[in-house]
């Protein structure tokens, strides 16, 4: 199998499994790990949508003398990518820090078990 | 003109120099944020004054596509100010309240204003996640501030499909970027309708998950009830008149400027579609947030509900595509935002007062007080589009607009007339209910002075906008023109102007 057709079956498998746990899951860290997946997924797709065979680093260096441009592998994915990790870890570290809020007012760390409480003050 | 990108910088310096300022001068602090926001407004006010069309600012020297442009042309001049008016109001309400006293509150505010203005002004599509990721990161803390225990439920109710959208929003970037292998909006317009329809389809539906989601449309809104009471009560203004604004304006600029099918319309694809279909998800969320609302008893969840309502009525405009009926969706959106802006506060000011958050509970209030009883006549009044109030000229030329559409266009019709009937039932009952006689006394509710001058502007706006649509439909008319009915609209011109510099 080509390698790409395989990188991009990756990802999309590991989105799929991450959404069906975000569905399914009712502890609340499971569904956080369940996004983790499905963001690993759409990085591992994005960096593939840059994939070339045999492509070198795209920097120019002096022994290049020709204008026509090598085989460079496409760095815009990969800035793409840092940039969503980067996202994805602060949702990730502010996730927890709202479960661990949640688990304060509500003693469980499990969905669906707290009913929409009805008194609001303020 | 050049320097919209002060709307976006500014806030986010500020909003990073916060905490230290907090904890040096607390009081100065909360003046500095409040400057900055006023400075938002005024300087939002003077784009939107001087825009004469469509322009594209390169921001750091390098041209699109390579670096990142701002556009500004009279759609997104308008979002902007009525964006920054909202924002200025609400954190002006929660500071003269006295709520929250830590300055982390104003940064996180500040945060989401400078991503607010950067998902009106940008040009470019992953910029626009980042804008929408950090609109979000601040909007969850928000929620999560709040003081009630449906706080952090509230949160963690809207981080968890937030995110899922964003990774299909991912997903359509992937495959934006792997087909037509660039991400700038306008460049992305010329050429998409080169991409085979069953792919296209596709990358509209992945893209427009995450807008809708925070357009409140029907099914991606279960986070909006619990979102909406567990904020504090100003953030739940922001959320319905600012963040539903920037949403729709999202909707709007992709719809009709990228997925237009190389012809001008909105969301149109090839093979199946989508544009058909929100039109349909339109009239459902009308009908399911109206009758939702009915259903609810606590008071900020059944103007949540309203949104989604209100929210879909857009969505239905805007799916039309034609010059009547896009100019009746941002009339709508605009006068939605100041008529629920004035809604939530005094909502939020006599819940914070009285500690009772439903409506059942609100018996006589207006009876002791009865101005707040008139503010949420005025309020209801200009959200259901009585004429002499604002809402009245954007329904009306939406459905002046769904009503010549033939069959499905007269089923529309009846079905958002019927839930803007229930709409005026539930607001009528709720102004009924604070003019009825108590049996138990109630304390007076008291406003200081930054509450009336709110209110008694919004009123102004309100009432304004609904005797007079003149004094904005200047700008709003030129609207539509500049979106529909050409393949290359102004946007798109304006920004291949300098990718054909960028080539040479």
């Amino acid at each position: 199998m080509n390698l790409t057709v395989l990188l991009y079956f990756g990802g999309f498998s590991l989105i799929l499994t991450g959404f069906y746990g975000v569905l399914t899951g009712k502890n609340l860290i499971r569904v956080i790990l369940a996004l983790g997946i499905m963001e690993a997924g759409v990085n591992l797709l994005l960096v593939t949508t840059g994939f070339k065979p045999k492509a070198i680093p795209p920097i120019i260096v002096k022994s290049f003398k020709t204008l026509s441009l090598p085989n460079f592998a496409d760095p815009l994915p990969q800035a793409l990518v840092l940039t969503s990790i980067v996202i994805g870890f602060g949702i990730t570290a502010l996730s927890l820090a709202l479960i661990v809020k949640y688990n304060e007012e509500n003693g469980t760390i499990k969905m669906d078990e707290v009913e929409n409480s009805e008194e609001v003050v303020e | 003109m050049n320097q919209v990108i002060l709307l976006i910088a500014i806030p986010l310096l500020v909003a990073f120099s916060m905490p230290l300022t907090g904890k040096l001068f607390p009081r100065v602090s909360k003046v500095i944020a409040l400057l900055t926001l006023l400075f938002e407004a005024i300087w939002a006010g003077f784009i939107l004054f001087n825009t004469k069309g469509a322009v594209s600012v390169v921001i750091g020297g390098w041209l699109p596509p390579f670096g990142i442009n701002l556009v500004v042309d009279h759609l997104s001049g308008v979002v902007a100010f009525v964006v920054s008016i909202v924002v200025l109001f609400s954190i002006f309400f929660q500071l003269s309240s006295g709520l929250s006293k830590k300055p982390n509150f104003y940064m996180l505010s500040l945060l989401l204003v400078a991503s607010l203005m950067g998902i009106i002004f940008t040009g470019d599509l992953f910029n626009l996640f980042v804008f929408f990721e950090i609109a979000g990161i601040s909007a969850y803390s928000l929620i999560a501030s709040g003081k009630n225990s449906n706080s952090s439920n509230g949160a963690l109710g809207y981080l968890i499909p937030a995110s899922v959208a964003s990774v299909f929003y991912l997903v359509g970037i992937a495959l934006i970027y792997s087909t037509l292998g660039t991400l700038n909006i306008a460049q992305i317009a010329s050429s998409f309708s080169s991409v085979k329809p069953i792919l296209a389809t596709f990358i509209a539906f992945s893209l427009l998950t995450l807008v809708l989601l925070e357009f409140e449309i029907v099914p991606f809104n279960s986070w909006v009830p619990r979102a909406y009471q567990g904020a504090p009560s100003s953030i739940s203004a922001i959320f319905s008149s600012g963040l539903a604004l920037a949403s729709g304006y999202v909707m709007l600029r992709l719809g009709v400027i990228v997925f237009n099918g190389g012809q001008g319309g909105f969301i149109r694809t090839g093979s199946f579609e989508l544009g058909h279909a929100l039109f349909g998800i339109g009239v459902i969320t009308v009908i399911a947030g109206e009758i939702a609302a009915l259903a609810q008893k606590d008071v900020k969840k059944m103007l949540a509900f309203s949104s989604v309502g209100q929210m879909g009525m857009v969505l239905v405009a805007f799916s039309i595509g034609t010059h009547s009926s896009i100019y009746g969706g941002i009339f709508a959106l605009i006068s939605h935002s100041f008529a629920k802006l004035l809604l939530f506060l005094t909502a939020g000011l006599i819940i914070m007062k009285t500690g009772k958050s439903k409506y059942t509970q609100w018996t006589g209030i207006a009876r002791c007080s009865p101005l707040f009883g008139v503010l949420m006549l005025i309020g209801s009044l200009g959200v259901i589009g009585i004429p002499l109030f604002s809402g009245f000229w954007g329904k009306f030329a939406i459905i002046g607009s769904t009503v010549v559409l033939g069959k499905i266009g007269f089923i529309a019709t009846t079905l958002i007339l019927a839930a803007s009937v229930v709409e005026g039932f539930y607001f009528f009952r709720l102004v009924h209910t604070m003019f009825e006689t108590g049996e138990e006394k109630v304390p007076k509710v008291k406003a200081n002075f930054a509450f009336w001058l709110i209110s008694s502007l919004l009123v102004a706006v309100i009432v304004a906008l609904g005797l007079r649509p003149g004094i904005i439909d200047g700008r709003l008319k030129k609207i539509p023109g500049e979106l529909i009915g050409n393949a290359e609209s102004g946007y798109v011109q304006a920004v291949n102007k300098q990718l054909k510099g960028s080539k040479k």
